[in-house]
């Protein structure tokens, strides 16, 4: 099972290295400034342990890129099946925190950010065994619901709304490759409306509601969630094309933004580093994601495939959310950055998805 | 092999990432909107940033002529709250209230009003910023801003006025030159983080946002010895308040203004605002028998009369239409210097007539009157002198005497320096000095207003007046010893504000005079409001007050005199032969044509002989600053102020210590000043 193949040394995919060692070295230079405010000299302990979840999270990384994905595929229902006893154990005995009973290990782990990686796992086996091209009615549809369904109404029944609409969207990611015919497509908008009226009004807390209104009118309670996104667009603004260099924001280093560390860490990037320093830290994001991609398609088996595009998805997802809503385009459900916010278990979540995109690209030429 | 499954995926991959691309290019959009397009981000962050708060630059200092501190600005801690930061409001604000000692209800009434950066305690002890600062309240913090202290007190408070709390000139020279004083506000150095603590941005030189300093005209010496003799009158006779303004003539530059009741401008908070006025400028009063010193200039200006003309004041009094006019008691026939000397109302009834309202009314406003001085003192009065057209017989007639005008002390200490000044009329100047923030003195000018009567009246006139200080005139007590005064004495009733009569008991008691009369110094005007008691007017009341305060400020200028009062002589008439032809025509003083009595009293004089004076005859003097003075040059400031020195120790070096500090006011008989000396240490 750890034997490994030369050829896939061999084909060792250097580039999608590159580009994550790139962008994590930024997202830790940016995450030194984003704290250093009140810091006298040196790291605070917030990039320290930042620092030593990274160490844990490359050997993550490498030991999953080793481990030839087809053990994954037929291990997967067995991993989805953890991740669900996972969330289920943090239902049972999990610490609350911020409204959401979605910790575990007295608040040090979250296991829906693994969640993630085992509805995708689960999927791909799914789409992989029922290749999209012979679905032909909406009751094909039915188990892969069934499988979205499982960790989001959990994670739902932890209250952490932003990671249940999250891991929502992820598995929404295959559905450009399913072969919906077009009025099937318009019962899906009708599902999804409904969903959403229901998630409203019973999924929803009240703070939880309130923070979608705030979004819409940031200016109705300026020290609440509305708060946040003001600030988050002020830190911005001061940016201009150029930013104000590192750790001379003003906004950030006079901690006026909150949370700049986990959910707003991409203003500190936005204000410091400006419009320049901000895109190009996007264009880099979206080249790695472009570069899931390509593994996606240069896989030549079925499995490997739709794991890659779904891995794709949990990286994709949570990035386009954190930003939209940094830059005042979604509402603040405190969706963490990928490789740039401080926090370990999405850093862990994200060395799998890496470690695994990586094990399909070694292997792209294996078959 | 690829899959045909694989390949429809893979194009279905391709779909995906036009979606993935299109949302990038949302998110970059968007991204450049915020950072480059709109400029509401930075506007809003730079406004929260460096915010509402905008403290006052440190006020420039006012210094007096020899550039002791009158005013200064110093730091005083401030408790400020940002209510939005304020947690649990009741017992935050309880706590603060105990130490700050003040009503709990009041300061919630104080921060619900407002929203932002308040303060709620301004200029606290720093034992009370000490304990609200280790409170740590979030949203609670101490700000410390310049405080205007006024280190020598009460001495030439009105004149002074005050800054308020925000470093506002609200009075005097505060408020007329606030302008120059006031610093730049403080914004530039300040940034506050989101708990709205204060960060000093860039460490700013607070001297770069000081105001402007000055140095006034007044001298911290003779405005003491002014005050402590004025303050000692006022006892004295009774009276609700005093001034005593002196002016140095050929300048225009005032050198004290005493008034009485004062105030401590360190204390303007507890003070009601109308008692902080300065009375020399701002209030305006009849100045009664003065005026006659201004009708004899514009008489003898004119030319219509003559100094040996002869005036019939026959059995002391006289009809106009609608009044009669009185004297004490008959003067029979008098020169126009006899008019002078004995204050004959008749008498000056008669000359006004002679030179009819037209001419009196101008040349009164060529002395000044009827306008403001141009001193730019803030709400400086200009007293109140009809149109002549407007005048009634009787109105003319009482004017000659100086009832039916007001005047401000300050218009009739400059029409006095006028005379003095052999006729040029000057424009008060308060501010000698100034100098911007780190730059160098700049005189100000002396400015003249023109001539307002001839040099020789002008001079007829101060001689006309030393016979009023003779042992016949009314103003004998003002006389000094050695030094030749001239002056005029005036009671002047009070307006009754109820009746609009004149009151029978309520008297200004003013006396007006010129030292030294042959060589003018000083112009000094004396007011005293409501002397009770027999003696209230001008002769018993004001000219002793006149001649102390003359001849303290004479020794400070270095002329030793002392008030030396000259006694009443049996009052000499002079018979003149009622034949208009005989009298001479035009000026000169013809010194067969006056008293004797007169004669002796202004050109004769003893040998100066100097004469040790009594301790409980002198005034308070200001401790001069003996600091880095060898013995022996501490040995003749001493005399200046007649000090005894003390020595302690070795008297080899120079003064390291004094006793009393410098600025001290002394009075009465203690006098003595105790110095250390230390020896200079010898180089190499």
């Amino acid at each position: 099972m750890l034997r490994v193949d030369r050829r896939s040394i061999q084909n060792f995919d250097w580039v999608f290295l590159g580009l994550v060692l790139m962008l994590v070295a930024c997202g830790t230079v940016n995450l030194i400034s984003a704290t250093a405010a009140g810091v006298e000299g040196g790291m605070s302990d917030i990039v320290r342990r930042q620092m030593a979840a990274m160490a844990g999270g490359a050997a993550v990384m490498l030991v999953v890129a080793f481990v030839d994905y087809r053990h994954v595929e037929r291990f997967a229902m067995a991993i989805f099946a953890v991740t669900l006893v996972l969330l289920v154990l943090t239902l049972a005995v999990g610490v609350v925190t911020r409204g959401a009973q979605a910790w575990l290990f007295q608040g040090r782990f979250q296991p829906s950010e693994l969640a993630k990686i085992g509805l995708v796992v689960a999927l791909a086996r799914y789409f992989h065994r029922n290749p999209p091209r012979s679905m032909t009615g909406l009751r094909q549809l039915v188990p892969p619901l069934v499988l979205v369904a499982l960790p989001v109404g959990l994670i739902l029944l932890q209250r952490d709304m932003g990671v249940a609409l999250l891991t929502l969207l992820v598995a929404l990611t295959y559905l450009p490759l399913l072969h919906i015919p077009l009025r099937a497509w318009s019962g899906v908008a009708v599902l999804a409306m409904a969903g959403l009226a229901a998630l409203w009004s019973f999924g929803l807390k009240a703070y939880q509601q309130q923070r979608i209104l705030d979004f819409l009118d940031p200016s109705r309670d300026p020290l609440s969630s509305g708060y946040q996104a003001m600030q988050s667009r002020i830190a911005i603004g001061s940016g201009g094309l150029l930013g104000t260099g590192w750790q001379q924001g003003t906004q950030t280093q006079l901690r006026f933004l909150p949370t700049q560390h986990t959910d707003f860490v991409f203003s500190v990037l936005a204000e410091e580093w400006g419009f320049v320093g901000s895109t190009l830290v996007l264009t880099l994001y979206f080249i790695m994601l472009l570069w899931g991609l390509w593994i996606a398609r240069s896989s030549k088996d079925g499995f490997g495939a739709m794991l890659a595009v779904g891995l794709v998805g949990t990286l994709f997802w949570p990035a386009a959310i954190n930003i939209a809503m940094v830059l005042g385009l979604a509402p603040v459900i405190g969706v963490p950055m990928p490789l740039f916010s401080y926090g370990g278990s999405a850093l862990l979540s994200a060395a799998i998805a890496l470690g695994l995109l990586l094990n399909v690209s070694m292997r792209r030429y294996v078959f | 092999m690829r899959s045909q499954a694989l390949r429809s995926a893979a194009v279905r991959v391709g779909t995906l990432r036009l979606l993935l691309l299109g949302l990038f290019l949302v998110l970059a959009a968007r991204a450049g909107q915020l950072t480059v397009v709109s400029t509401e981000g930075r506007l809003q962050g730079n406004r929260q940033i460096q915010t509402q708060l905008s403290l006052p630059g440190a006020r420039g200092l006012i210094l007096d002529r020899g550039h002791k501190e009158l005013a200064l600005s110093v730091d005083a801690p401030s408790v400020y709250v940002l209510p939005q930061l304020l947690n649990d409001r009741p017992r935050s604000l309880a706590k603060l209230a105990k130490i700050l000692e003040l009503d709990r209800r009041h300061l919630e009434r104080r921060i619900a009003d407002h929203k932002g950066f308040t303060f709620i305690a301004r200029w606290v002890s720093d034992a009370q910023a000490k304990r609200v600062s280790e409170l740590a309240l979030p949203g609670v913090g101490i700000e410390r801003e310049p405080r205007r202290v006024y280190p020598a007190g009460r001495l030439a408070a009105p004149l002074l006025g005050f800054a308020d709390i925000d470093g506002r000139g609200v009075r005097g020279v505060e408020q007329m030159m606030d302008d120059w004083l006031k610093g730049a506000p403080r914004r530039l150095a300040v940034e506050r983080d989101a708990t709205g603590r204060l960060l000093c941005g860039r460490p700013l030189d607070p001297r770069v946002a000081a105001g402007g300093d000055l140095v006034l005209t007044i001298d911290a010496g003779l405005q003491a010895q002014a005050e402590a003799a004025l303050t000692r009158a006022v006892e004295e006779s009774g009276a609700a308040g005093g001034l005593v303004i002196s002016v140095d003539p050929k300048t225009g530059d005032v050198l004290s203004l005493a008034e009485s009741p004062g105030f401590d401008p360190n204390r303007f908070r507890h003070i009601e605002y109308t008692q902080t006025r300065s009375r020399a400028f701002l209030d305006v009063a009849e100045p009664g028998s003065t005026f006659k010193a201004f009708l004899v200039a514009a008489a003898l200006e004119a030319g219509d009369i003559t100094q040996a003309e002869p005036i019939d004041t026959g059995e002391g009094w006289m009809r106009v239409p609608g009044k009669t006019i009185r004297d004490h008691r008959a003067y029979g026939v008098l020169d126009i210097a006899g008019v002078l000397r004995v204050s004959s109302n008749v008498g000056a009834v008669q000359i006004a007539q002679r030179l009819g309202p037209e001419r009196y009314s101008a040349s009164l406003g060529r002395l000044g009157f009827g306008v403001t001085t141009g001193s730019g003192f803030p709400d400086e009065s200009a007293g109140l002198l009809r149109d002549w057209r407007k005048w009634k017989p009787v109105d003319h007639a009482t004017l000659a005497y100086g009832q039916g005008v007001s005047v401000t002390a300050m218009q009739l200490a400059m029409a006095t320096a006028t005379l003095a000044a052999g006729g040029e009329r000057m424009r008060p100047r308060l501010v000698l000095a100034r100098r911007r923030a780190l730059g160098r003195w700049q005189q100000t000018r002396p400015v003249s207003l023109g001539q307002a009567i001839s040099r020789e009246t002008a001079q007829l006139v101060v001689g006309m007046l030393e016979t009023v200080v003779s042992g016949t005139g009314t103003g004998r007590l003002a006389a000094l010893a050695d030094v030749r005064v001239a002056g005029k004495t005036g009671t002047a009733q009070k307006l009754e504000r109820e009746t609009g009569r004149y009151s029978q008991d309520r008297y200004t008691a003013w006396f007006i005079g010129i030292a030294p009369a042959d060589d003018p110094r000083l112009a000094i005007v004396v007011a005293l409001d409501e002397p009770k008691g027999v003696s209230h007017t001008g002769g018993s009341v004001a000219a002793p007050l006149f001649a102390r305060v003359a001849a303290a400020q004479l020794a400070r200028l270095g002329i030793l005199t002392r008030p030396e009062p000259i006694p009443a002589e049996p009052i000499p008439t002079l018979t003149v032969e009622r034949s208009v032809d005989e009298a001479p025509q035009g000026g000169g003083i013809g010194g067969d044509t006056r008293p004797p009595g007169a004669l002796a009293a202004t050109t004769i004089r003893p040998e100066p002989t100097p004469t040790p004076l009594e301790s409980g005859s002198l005034l308070s003097v200001l401790v001069p600053d003996f600091h880095g003075e060898s013995l022996a040059a501490a040995r003749r400031l001493a005399a200046i102020d007649r000090l005894d020195l003390r020595v302690r120790g070795s008297d080899r070096g120079s003064v390291v210590n004094q006793s009393p500090a410098p600025g001290t006011i002394l009075a009465g008989s203690e006098r003595t000043v105790e110095l250390s000396f230390a020896a200079a240490r010898e180089e190499g």
